[in-house]
């Protein structure tokens, strides 16, 4: 049974009465809801879509909190985004246990980044008041800002690495596909011929990452 | 497989766990003792993450809200292109790019620049090189030292005869050169070097062909030692003041990368001796540059030029502008066009022409301008009752009654109120009393006309609609009594003008309002104010707008009191005062930073004296073209009524020689030229309004700078929404000819002034914009591309206007000229040649407009009223003719005549007239004209129709006399008459429809033009024009 209600947005809400979902508002979706626990499961297992499409429900809210805090609809977008990514990752490690809500935490996420982006453009005389809100640290979330740095740039590499290249890694790294598979699909003589590409891509890619993290070298 | 890649299999087993136990403390202790080992795994782990991260953040992408795909990492998979390794070896080159993720768009056209600008280093090098090979053939280093080559003997002989000749520069035109300099400038076209001989020890002013205005002080020049030079000096002139010359001469608008709006560009050489001099530094140039368009960010830049020949504009300074005085008899202080408006009316009482002195002693009074010969006295004003409120200060209402000559109120008159150069009219009726008031007047100089239509006494005045109105101009005629200073006011000159009254050149001027009360503009053109800010066409140009604003007189004062400030701090006290436009409009006058008149600075003499004999010239050029346009067009009317006597003349011949019948088509013939002559004129009435656009001479817009170095200047600004949002257009300047290495591509935006060079790769030159929705797009919307080559010998040109909002890439196509044609083909581009000194042809054609309309005026008036009297002639002949007629009529049927049964029967009944009038305005409207008594509220609108039907019946019914020759003639009909209910509800072009008797059509024509002014049809919610057409029966019985 469903109970719908009028908020100022003009958005439907509705409560349901499964326990689990208890008072949360979820946005009227065709989806049928996912619990944390499925939403992890779903991600460990690589299924991406669901997950990120109920978690971006979440959005205009964050949105609003990070309007309050100074920040625009851009930098709303990009912390957001970063924040899922982040999130996404950890779930993704074996080793990490969900302490709060789903969506608590991806709340604390992005109040962490937001943070961040405020110090970056020296605002820090902004207060973050986010309701009912994680207040997540450095540590807490095993953030390395020097790491955060070369990872993005790496990304910004590898959008124009070759096609292959990306191919393989996405299939071999992400899908984890084996390199049998791999040959098949993309073509490769031998599953060995595969292997020696992956290595070549991987051997060049990490030749930049050891550059980027030595700025001597990298004026040589 | 190669070692180093047996290296990262076992990095990537070792990080993904597919290492045995042992297998990874082995690896693990060759890490400790490996640096770089260590440095791979990091870095390996790293790129893995990364990977890791860019799929998930492709999933995030593809799966949030509203977000792009990343090409290549979403979860779809695109068929592989080659490539492989050799790409990878691309990273590390855009690694550098891809640095600043957030200035991406920027650094990659900083990117592109830099490799563009060096392929153009390249192709410049080759055209220097091609160059100077050319000027080795010539056998002279530049094109200035040759020009002055030629010049000494011209100057030996000119130096004689000192400031004169100098206003006559001479103009030299080199000839057909492939290549040409100036002042380290490569140009395109040949530039047009005016010189000027200047001997430094007097100084002088000198006035560049397109208006630029240079002020040489004495001792202005010194030598390479800084001695003051004391030969003559030879001053190179290079004016570049519109669009087609900029580019023609390539004039980039750039500050290094920024583009500039240009309001003009010069360039001056001072020379001796062949030699190039420098400006003293203590007694600087004074530069004016004429302006159509002043905008207050302008600032005077610098030039710098590099080796290829293309220009640069540097250090941008303010600019400062001195206040010229001028002598007041120079200076125009009246309302604009009040001098066409006195113009039009003339003659006036024993003035056939216009001269100075009655336009000010009109202004002066503001008396009654008649335009025809019906007697002002017939209409006389109360004079107490004129002004409700002080004419200082923003009147709005003016009030008045109208009286007949023997004292007697006159009821019923029509008085219009209408603006000078406005379409705004406003219509009252005079009451019993005779009296109308208008409230809410918009102040300005306008005319009040009281139509007499509707007067009843005027047995004396015949029916004319043209001519039974006088328009006084509205203005004082009261004694002003009060001074303008108040006694303790600070100002330089402490005496109070005193006030004189009115000279009585006006006997029975009608009192009205003037917006700044004329006699303190009288006041302030006194000696005692021609050292202040007053005397300069700077306050001139004020005072024009002043002269159209509600609270004139109120401003005007602010700066009278403010004397002694600068002219900006109290145009800023004015823009204080006002809001919109205007506030705007004063604002930007203070922005003009003016001070106030500077006696001491060293450029006023001469600035004076310039200015002085410009206005001067100025004002004479305009009163000589006046004179001499009003005599020829009194000559052309002159000559068109000669030929309209005989026309008439001809007419009454044939009509004297035919019957009867065709006298009545000749009756109808003529009405009907008439009615369309007067048609005519309401046509043209309205335009007898003078509007005057702000010449250029008259106003002050000028941008001027004191100069210390010579070459090249620039008035720019810089143009701020063209780096914004940039929207790009490609423009293909491909030619069959492949030489493409002199080419330049230039994006001209001739609203602003803009020439911006543009980099050609491959054949593709790409040119910003902002975007769409940006501030300055719509400047951007008629922007021209021109492509400018030269081939050897041949120079080749292409030009494009595009909108960059509807196309993305546009091709040049390529057209072959004559070097010498350049500039002229540029200049019949829209907008390219912006000839600013224009304003005495822009009057010209001003006046030409108002006294054409003036002369067509008069010319149809003179037409009416020879028709008129030939119809009064052909009226009398017929009524002669049909008498003897009748007569013989009577003669033959004398029995049937019976006097005594003589009984007159009118019947009226409005009829649809379409079927019979084809020339309706409108017959049926959504709301006819009503009577005026019909207007209570206790009648709807079909009650008040079929009243309005009543009441004119009845009115005619009342109205009508029949004739004593048509009772004596016993004629019975019908008479159709047809009239048009005008859009203030008069009664006009009444005409004979059908006609019975001359008698009783006269009769009828004037019982339906006495019909009470109606309340005017309505359609659409505007009052339109309704014609009707009434019968009019008789039945003598």
């Amino acid at each position: 049974m469903q109970i719908i209600k009028f908020n100022i947005n003009n958005s439907y809400t509705f409560v349901n009465r499964n326990p689990s979902f208890t008072d949360k508002k979820y946005c009227l979706t065709n989806l049928p809801k996912m619990s944390d626990k499925e939403i992890i499961k779903a991600i460990r297992k690589g299924y991406n879509e669901k997950p990120i499409k109920q978690l971006y429900l979440e959005y205009p809210k964050v949105k609003a909190l990070i309007l309050k805090s100074g920040g625009t609809a851009l930098i709303a977008q990009e912390i957001f985004n970063d924040s899922l990514v982040l999130l996404i990752e950890k779930i993704q490690n074996p080793s990490f246990e969900l302490t709060s809500k789903l969506t608590t935490y991806l709340y604390g996420v992005n109040r962490f980044l937001m943070k961040n982006e405020l110090r970056k453009q020296q605002k820090h005389n902004h207060t973050l008041e986010w309701n009912d809100t994680l207040t997540l640290n450095q540590e807490e979330l095993d953030y390395d800002f020097e790491k955060e740095k070369q990872l993005t740039r790496l990304e910004k590499v590898l959008d124009v690495i070759s096609e292959k290249c990306k191919q393989i890694f996405r299939l071999f790294y992400y899908q984890k596909e084996n390199m049998k598979f791999i040959a098949e699909k993309l073509g490769f003589s031998s599953e060995s011929s595969a292997k020696t590409q992956k290595y070549k891509c991987i051997e060049k890619a990490s030749k930049i990452a050891m550059e980027m993290s030595h700025p001597k070298l990298q004026k040589n | 497989m190669r070692t180093e890649l047996n290296k990262i299999e076992e990095i990537e087993n070792y990080l993904n766990g597919n290492l045995t136990k042992t297998e990874v403390a082995a690896f693990e202790k060759n890490m400790l003792n490996d640096i770089d080992l260590k440095e791979q795994v990091a870095a390996q782990k790293l790129v893995q993450q990364a990977i890791l991260r860019k799929s998930i953040r492709a999933d995030v992408m593809k799966f949030g809200a509203g977000a792009t795909i990343i090409n290549g990492w979403s979860s779809k998979w695109y068929i592989a292109l080659g490539g492989g390794l050799a790409v990878l070896a691309i990273i590390i080159g855009s690694y550098l790019l891809l640095n600043y993720p957030k200035s991406d768009l920027i650094v990659a056209e900083y990117g592109q620049r830099k490799q563009l600008s060096l392929q153009d280093k390249e192709s410049v090098n080759n055209y220097v090189a091609q160059e100077s090979t050319l000027n080795y053939t010539d056998k002279s280093p530049s094109n200035n030292a040759r020009l002055n080559e030629t010049n000494p003997v011209k100057d030996s002989e000119n130096s004689k005869e000192s400031k004169d000749s100098t206003r006559n520069p001479k103009v030299d035109k080199t000839s057909n050169r492939k290549e040409s300099f100036i002042g380290g400038l490569k140009t395109w076209a040949t530039p047009v070097v005016q010189h000027f001989e200047v001997s430094p020890e007097q100084g002088t002013t000198f006035e560049g062909k397109d208006g630029s205005l240079i002020i040489v002080p004495k001792d202005a020049f010194i030598d390479e030692k800084g001695n003051i030079i004391t030969s003559t000096v030879t001053v190179e002139v290079v004016e570049a003041l519109n669009m087609a010359e900029m580019v023609g001469y390539n004039l980039v608008t750039m500050n290094n990368d920024q583009p500039l709006s240009s309001g003009g560009m010069i360039y001056i050489q001072p020379k001796s001796n062949g030699k190039d001099v420098k400006i003293n530094p203590e007694r600087p140039l004074y530069i004016e540059i004429p302006t159509d368009n002043y905008n207050p960010d302008m600032m005077a830049w610098e030039s710098e030029t590099n080796e290829a020949g293309d220009i640069n504009w540097k250090n941008p300074k303010p600019l400062k502008k001195y206040l010229t005085k001028i002598d007041f008899a120079n200076l125009d202080f009246l309302p604009e066009g009040f001098d066409q408006a006195v113009a039009s009316g003339m003659p006036y009482k024993n003035h056939t022409e216009t001269t100075d002195e009655l336009i000010d002693s009109l202004y002066y009074n503001c008396g009654i301008i008649s335009t025809n010969e019906i007697a002002p006295a017939e209409i006389q004003m109360k004079n107490s009752d004129m002004r409700e409120t002080s004419p200082f200060y923003g009147v709005n209402t003016i009030k008045g009654r109208v009286v007949d000559s023997s004292g007697q109120p006159i009821e019923g008159v029509s008085v219009t109120i209408s603006k000078m150069g406005k379409v705004q009219k406003k219509i009252k009726l005079t009451d019993k009393k005779g009296d109308y008031a208008f409230r809410f007047v918009t102040p300005g100089v306008g005319m009040i006309l009281f139509d007499k239509e509707n007067i009843q006494n005027r047995d004396s005045i015949e029916y004319n609609p043209t001519s039974t109105s006088i328009n006084p101009i509205v203005g004082f005629t009261q004694e002003i009594t009060t001074t303008l200073y108040k006694p303790g006011e600070k100002i330089k000159n402490k005496k109070a003008p005193e006030v004189t009254s009115i000279p009585s050149t006006i006997e029975t001027a009608p009192e009205g309002i003037c917006y700044i009360n004329p006699q303190s503009i009288k006041a302030i053109k006194s000696s005692k104010f021609a050292n202040t800010f007053l005397a300069t066409k700077e306050f001139e140009q004020r005072l024009r707008i002043l002269h159209t604003m509600p609270n004139a007189q109120e401003l005007f004062e602010i700066y009278i009191y403010n004397l002694s400030q600068d002219l900006w701090v109290t145009d800023q006290k004015v823009s204080d005062r006002l809001t919109g436009n205007d506030k705007t409009r004063f604002r930007n006058f203070a922005k003009e930073k003016l001070t106030n008149v500077e006696n001491d600075c060293i450029y006023q003499k001469q600035l004076s004296e310039f200015y002085n004999s410009k206005k001067a010239e100025y004002n004479k050029a305009l009163k000589e073209f006046q004179a001499q346009y009003s005599s020829t067009v009194i000559a052309e009317l002159e000559k068109e009524q000669l030929q309209l006597s005989a026309l008439i003349s001809n007419y009454n011949n044939l009509l004297s020689e035919s019957k009867s019948k065709t006298f009545k088509a000749g009756i109808k013939s003529s009405f009907n030229n008439n009615l369309i002559s007067s048609q005519d004129i309401a046509q043209t009435n309205p335009a007898t309004n003078p509007v005057f656009t702000n010449s250029v001479i008259n106003s002050s817009n000028s941008y001027a700078t004191v100069w210390y170095t010579p070459g090249w200047m620039n008035i720019d600004s810089y143009i701020k929404t063209l780096s914004i949002n940039p929207k790009t257009t490609e423009i293909n300047c491909e030619d069959k000819t492949p030489n493409n290495e002199n080419t330049k591509i230039y994006q001209c935006i001739n609203t602003l002034k803009t020439v911006i060079p543009l980099y050609i790769a491959n054949n593709i030159a790409r040119a910003k914009f902002p975007g769409k929705l940006s501030k300055g797009s719509k400047q951007m919307k008629n922007t021209y591309c021109i492509g400018i080559k030269k081939d050897g010998m041949t120079t080749k040109l292409a030009y494009q206007k595009y909108n960059p909002y509807k196309v993305d890439a546009i091709k040049l196509e390529w057209e072959t000229i004559d070097n010498n044609q350049l500039i002229r083909k540029l200049k019949d581009l829209p907008g390219f040649n912006s000839n600013i000194i224009k304003d005495l042809k822009t009057q010209e054609k001003v006046i030409k407009r108002q006294l054409k309309v003036n002369r067509q005026r008069k010319a149809l008036t003179n037409e009416i009223n020879t028709k008129r009297t030939e119809v009064d002639n052909l009226r009398r002949d017929i009524e002669i003719e049909n008498t003897f007629i009748k007569s013989l009529q009577r003669v033959i049927n004398s029995c049937k005549t019976d006097e005594e049964n003589l009984n007159v029967n009118i019947v009226t009944t409005p009829i649809n007239s379409d079927e019979i009038d084809n020339t309706v305005l409108y017959t049926d409207v959504e709301k006819q004209p009503f009577y005026p008594m019909c207007l209570s509220s206790e009648y709807d609108i079909k009650q008040a129709a079929s009243c309005s039907y009543q009441k004119i019946q009845s009115f005619i019914k009342d109205g009508l006399i029949i004739p004593q020759s048509i009772i004596d003639q016993e004629i019975s009909g019908k008479v159709l008459v047809s009239y048009t209910v005008s859009t203030l509800g008069f009664i006009e072009d009444v005409i004979i429809y059908k006609s019975l008797h001359p008698d009783i059509d006269q009769e009828a024509i004037r019982v339906v033009s006495l019909i009470p002014r109606m309340k005017p049809g309505v359609q659409n919610g505007e009052a339109v024009k309704v014609r009707y057409t009434l019968p009019i029966s008789v039945n003598i019985k």
